[in-house]
């Protein structure tokens, strides 16, 4: 009787929470979907699956890999990645190199050709060289063209892993591009360019009164051949003296044919010239040398982030500190000294002066636009012209060389890399300057560019898009035969440029940091970078990434189950009654 | 002996038999002295250009000669009574029995028939059992003679040579030196160098020169071996070739340096042959001299005084004379009389190289006077002829003080305008006199003398303010800006500090004015102090003017204002670096050959042409040199391993490129892609 009225009751129960229909909500946690793939073709899709496997067993339902869904996370499996790679959103990316090689080998991490020089300069080829397992022995690093040796160095490994960064100078003996391998023992090797130009850099001089810095400046310049000088001295209020053709007057328009312009005496400078210098300087992207010989004032320190100075003055003159300058024998001197306050963050020292504390910038570079303006505190460094392997020529022809080299052309042209395997893929950029864009009525006019490959096979049209930057435009070309290609680009305006492009057989390139790119995205991304010899690091990232809560409304009355227990105690009841003979 | 003694026979027989190997063994060891004396004599023959045949026959000469005087000299060594001591010595049980016998066959009336006989039978069986080869062995003489014959044999076919070349290549390859190429066959060369008799050098000769080293003046002699005819050029100038027996011969005076091309005649000659002989003539150079006392100008009180001079010279040969020469200024205004005149100096040889003298200048003697001046210089002259290798010191003056001017006792003589400061000084020394007296005068005493000084005070000031073109307005702002007159920054400076005297002469005029002493002197002493930093720095600028920037005062203000005008400046075109420009044509051209100088297919005419290209920049430059004697070290590498001709090669290159980038810095690399970057960056900081 008791068993009945049991089953009576259940039976009863499920039935009335049946009608009832109760239900309640769950929250509930769900795996986290993560994406894997590999980074580069190169890399075998063997070593993710291993990966995939390794962090499945490790870390179970808790994360569910699929590239159905939108992930939260990626992995990226590879020695590379290129920004073609990674996704747009804005999900951490985690990155899985292989395992580094037990082997001895060698890497040519980066490789820049040098920017071109003028004829008869040394250009400097710049390497960084990993080596692993080399300890101990000694790598002898050549940079060479055609089977002629044009510059080594021997450097011996200290470590088991270990970075190189060398430097090769070379001097182009003809005018144009020379293809040059830089090779480390026969382990690996890079193709790079030098180019030499023969186009004379062109420099005004200015002097609004007769100035001792500018005119031995000018003569150091004179001398040099590359630079073709054009000159105004101010004598007297009425008088000048010129050489070459220099522009009537410092106007926007005047300075544009110029590379660089020097200024002696520039607080004799009105307000007009020093609009026109700082137009010179941030749109053409010029450089402006200011040269004073006595205490900085005047209209032209609104060119400079510093307007105060200090001046110093020593019994014995200085030799200034120098890059470069002082391994050619030659050393930059003075005694009056004009060192500016402030500003010097963004700035680069060409000249310093050395002090109890740290090192006083008196020749300083500031960027201005696309272009640089230079101030010069060597007040009196003509007087010791010629002593110290002629310092002060020297360091001018250098610097005002460099500097006439940076400022760009109208169309500026260039490619990625500059020497290619056929079927490789060169990256095209045309760059206008600043001068050639139109801006008017608040809106920016940029001509219309158009580029051509033009081969020993013919001539290709190059399309090009215009990018974030303007006057700035990017095009791909595919290289098909070995030669020469010369990338031509013709603005509507009238600016042309042209830059060569060497395709040659099994070109070799850079291997790029392959490390360090996995390790900036990783990083940037907010992942984690491991290799897969230990991936416990990926592990804790991925263990670590929030699930999502699902919430789940659940009723109970609504299963099958229940139904099932309803008709169980009901037909449980049923069956006992039947047995005892109760109706 | 009788023959009938029967013993006798096989004793002789025994006896000859050693003997003869005793001569063996004395020919074995001559031999082994004398064929390496024959070796060595070819060898050295044969260096000497000496022909092979000659060299051969001397070498085999020598050894038979001496084989021959030795064999005949000692004889003695292998008579019978040798072999017998021979034997005794092996045998010594036989207690001279051997010996008795043999002396016996020689005297046999010595002895008894009887005794003969047993003496002889004993000796015979003795003699029996010492076989000779246990007496005189032979392996020891011939084995030596053996070695010693192939020694010989090793130096006379060249063995030893190469030997030796090979090691001292793999020797620099192990150092990374440059690999040695072998030397041209078929050419010996002999030079030899006279330098001028003057220098008493001797002659220096020199085995196939790589470079020839001569002074100026020097003579050359040289000799190239061998039938063979040859063209010599000095550079692009033919050079007479005699015949002198079977060599070449050619004479050359050596007055600038250069280089020899020696090319054989023949057209079917090897381009191998050809040789290229640097010469470096370095010039021969003045003497030095040098006035180290006093060492510089004098302004004397009187002509009382005798200065001493000591002087040094050098020369790099020899100094053959050496004098004081003086040229004596008297009289003033637009009188004045010049006499000139010698001094002898005593004079101390440290070396032929390195003199010293010493010499004493007696004003008074001289004939000096007030307001005279001597200027005096020490003249001397190396063994050269003519007047090459005179050289004269620097010139000095003492001048003796005229009526009224100021010296102090050996005062440094100053230029004119210095004179200025004299006068302050004198002010100076007139307030410190007054200074130290004032406590011991009246009042009125003290009023007065310091209102003289105050005129002269004035005086000097205006002085100097006319000095200065005219009257200072503002002595403060002209101080301030005197640094406006575009004059140049040392002029600048030193008229600063003649303003800045100016002003303190103006301060002790004011204390003049006092009456005070003690406020007056310390200005009056900085006006000295500004003007002596003004004058001697202006002095000093001064002498550095070259000539042609003097300024000619009398043409100041003699121009028309309407005639200046606008001037265009002719720019001269630059000078470029010929030896840059040669250097990177050659490099070039060693690019543009490096797959076929890898490979050894290159015209050896073509690098014998470049290599004299070379030696034309500049014969006397260690670096040309060096690049033409790569490149010749190029040419001849043909039968040398591709490896080692890409190491001559990039050690060429080296060197080239080194001379290429002369005088050019290398430009640092230009971030010209993230400019506009830094920039925007610059503008946002500000």
């Amino acid at each position: 009787m008791t068993m009945i009225a049991i089953l009576r009751g259940v039976a009863l129960t499920v039935a009335v929470l049946g009608l009832i229909d109760p239900s309640f909500t769950i929250h509930r946690l769900t795996p986290v979907p993560v994406e894997i793939r590999a980074s580069s073709a190169a890399d075998a899709t063997r070593l993710v699956a291993d990966v995939q496997q390794r962090l499945e067993r490790s870390l179970g339902d808790r994360i569910r890999f699929s590239s159905a869904v939108e992930p939260a996370a990626l992995v990226l499996v590879g020695s590379q990645v290129t920004p073609r790679m990674l996704p747009t959103g804005d999900i951490p990316i985690s990155t899985v190199a292989p395992p580094a090689s037990s082997a001895p080998s060698v890497r040519i991490l980066a490789a820049t050709s040098p920017s071109p020089v003028p004829l008869g300069w040394t250009a400097t080829f710049e390497a960084t060289i990993e080596a692993s397992g080399l300890r101990g022995t000694t790598s002898r690093i050549v940079l060479q063209q055609g089977e002629a040796e044009l510059a080594h160095v021997d450097h011996p490994w200290t470590s088991d892993r270990e970075r190189f960064d060398v430097r090769l100078s070379y001097v182009p003996p003809v005018e144009g591009s020379s293809a040059v391998t830089l090779r480390v023992d026969r382990r690996a090797s890079v193709d790079l360019r030098a180019v030499a130009i023969g186009r004379r850099l062109k420099v005004l001089v200015h002097e609004p009164r007769p100035s001792w810095t500018a005119a031995f400046a000018r003569r150091a310049l004179e001398g040099d051949a590359i630079f073709e000088v054009a000159s105004l001295v101010r004598s007297s209020r009425s008088l000048s003296v010129r050489g070459g053709s220099p522009p009537p007057a410092l106007t926007v328009d005047a300075l544009t044919p110029f590379d660089v312009v020097l200024v002696g005496a520039p607080e004799e400078l009105r307000a007009a010239e020093v609009d026109a210098l700082r137009s010179f300087a941030r749109r053409r992207g010029g450089t402006v040398v200011l040269l004073p010989d006595r205490r900085p004032s005047g209209a032209y320190l609104h060119l400079m982030p510093s307007s105060s100075f200090e001046e110093m003055l020593v019994d014995v003159p200085a030799d200034l500190e120098t890059p470069g300058l002082k391994t050619a024998g030659a050393t930059l001197r003075a005694s009056e000294l004009a060192i500016p306050r402030e500003g010097l963050r963004a700035s680069e020292t060409l000249a310093s002066i050395a002090s109890s504390k740290e090192a006083k910038p008196v020749v300083v570079a500031w960027p201005s636009g696309i272009g640089t303006v230079v101030f010069s505190g060597a007040l009196d460094a003509w007087r010791y012209r010629a002593t110290m392997g002629e310092g002060f020529g020297r360091f001018w022809r250098a610097r005002i060389a460099e500097a006439a080299l940076a400022a760009p052309p109208r169309l500026q042209v260039s490619v990625r890399p500059e020497v290619a395997r056929p079927g490789e893929e060169v990256t095209v950029q045309a760059r206008l300057r600043p001068t050639e864009l139109v801006d008017a009525g608040g809106q920016t006019s940029v001509p219309a560019v158009r580029a051509t490959a033009v081969g020993p096979h013919g001539e290709h049209a190059i399309r090009l898009w215009p990018t974030a930057e303007a006057g700035v435009f990017e095009g791909r070309l595919q290289t098909s035969a070995v030669g020469r290609l010369d990338i031509h680009v013709a603005a509507d305006n009238g600016a042309v440029g042209d830059e060569l492009l060497d395709v040659v057989p099994d070109a070799a390139h850079a291997e790029g940091a392959g490390r360090d790119s996995l390790q900036l995205v990783a990083t940037s991304t907010g992942g984690v970078a491991v290799t897969a010899a230990d991936l416990t690091p990926l592990e804790q990232f991925l263990g670590a990434l929030p699930s999502a809560e699902a919430a789940e409304t659940w009723s109970p009355t609504r299963s099958i189950w229940f139904v099932v227990a309803f008709v169980a105690a009901a037909g449980g009841e049923w069956t006992l009654r039947r047995r005892r003979g109760q109706l | 002996v009788s023959p009938h003694d029967a013993t006798v026979g096989p004793f002789a027989d025994r006896l000859a038999s050693i003997s003869r190997r005793l001569r063996l063994v004395e020919l074995f060891r001559v031999v082994t002295v004398a064929a390496p004396i024959g070796g060595v004599i070819d060898l050295v023959l044969r260096r000497q250009a000496w022909s092979s045949v000659v060299a051969n026959g001397a070498g085999i000469g020598v050894v038979v000669v001496m084989v021959a005087i030795w064999m005949l000299r000692i004889g003695s060594r292998w008579t019978a009574a040798a072999a017998a001591r021979a034997i005794e010595s092996t045998r010594p049980e036989s207690r001279n029995l051997v010996i008795t016998a043999e002396e016996l066959s020689r005297y046999p009336d010595r002895a008894r028939p009887w005794i003969r006989t047993r003496v002889f039978e004993q000796a015979t069986a003795i003699a029996a059992e010492a076989l000779p080869s246990a007496v005189v062995p032979l392996s020891r003489p011939v084995a030596l003679s053996a070695v010693s014959a192939l020694a010989a044999v090793i130096l006379v076919s060249g063995l030893a040579g190469r030997a030796v070349a090979a090691v001292q290549q793999r020797a620099q390859q192990a150092i990374g030196a440059t690999v040695s190429t072998p030397r041209p066959a078929g050419f010996s060369a002999t030079a030899t160098i006279t330098p001028p008799s003057y220098t008493g050098e001797i002659a220096k000769t020199v085995q196939n020169p790589d470079r020839i080293d001569a002074v100026q003046g020097s003579h050359l002699r040289l000799t190239i071996d061998g039938r063979a005819a040859w063209r010599v050029r000095f550079g692009a100038d033919p050079v007479a070739v005699q015949r002198e027996g079977d060599s070449s011969l050619i004479e050359l005076p050596l007055t600038r340096s250069g280089y020899l091309a020696i090319e054989p005649l023949q057209s079917d000659a090897s381009p191998t042959r050809r040789r290229l002989v640097p010469v470096t003539v370095a010039p021969d150079r003045a003497p030095t001299i040098r006035i180290d006392a006093p060492g510089k100008d004098l302004l004397l009180p009187n002509a009382k005084s005798t200065i001493a001079v000591a002087a040094s010279a050098a020369d790099d040969f020899g100094l053959r004379s050496l004098e004081l020469r003086y040229t004596r200024a008297s009289g003033s205004g637009e009188n004045f009389d010049f006499q000139e005149g010698t001094i002898p100096l005593d004079i101390a040889h440290e070396s032929p190289r390195a003199w010293k003298a010493r010499a004493a200048l007696a004003l008074a003697q001289l004939g000096m006077g007030p307001g005279d001046a001597i200027i005096y210089r020490v003249v001397g002259r190396d063994g050269r002829p003519g007047d090459a290798g005179l050289a004269v010191s620097d010139t000095f003056f003492v001048e003796i003080a005229g009526p009224g001017q100021v010296a102090l006792e050996g005062f440094e003589l100053p230029p004119d305008r210095e004179r200025y400061a004299l006068s302050q000084q004198m002010i100076v020394l007139k307030l410190e006199r007054l200074r130290a007296k004032e406590k011991s005068i009246t009042r009125a005493a003290l009023e007065e003398e310091i209102a003289g000084i105050a005129a002269e005070q004035r005086a000097v000031r205006s002085n100097f303010i006319f000095l200065m073109g005219g009257h200072v307005e503002d002595e403060e702002e002209e101080a301030e800006h005197s640094d406006e007159i575009a004059e140049g920054r040392l002029e600048n400076t030193a008229r600063k500090e003649i303003v800045t005297a100016i002003q303190h002469m103006s301060r002790a005029e004011v204390g003049l004015a006092a009456v005070s002493t003690g406020a007056a002197l310390p200005p009056a002493r900085s006006a000295v102090e500004a003007l002596q930093r003004a004058f001697g720095r202006n002095r000093y600028f001064l002498r550095t003017l070259p000539v042609r920037s003097r300024v000619d005062p009398s043409r100041r203000l003699t121009g028309e204002m309407k005639d200046a005008s606008d001037w265009t400046r002719e720019i001269p075109p630059a000078v470029q670096d010929s030896q840059s420009l040669a250097a990177r044509r050659l490099l070039e051209r060693l690019i543009a050959l490096s797959p076929a100088l890898r490979a050894n297919t290159v015209d050896p005419q073509v690098l014998t042409a470049m290599a004299e290209e070379a030696l034309a920049v500049d014969p006397a430059a260690t670096e040309w040199q060096a690049i033409s004697k790569s490149l010749m070290q190029l040419r001849d590498s043909g039968n040398v391993a591709a490896p080692e001709r890409s190491k001559l090669l990039a050690n060429t290159v080296s060197v080239v490129t080194l001379l290429a980038q002369r005088q050019t810095l290398a430009a640092r690399p230009s971030d010209r892609a993230n400019r506009a970057l830094r920039g925007a960056w610059a503008e946002e900081r500000r």
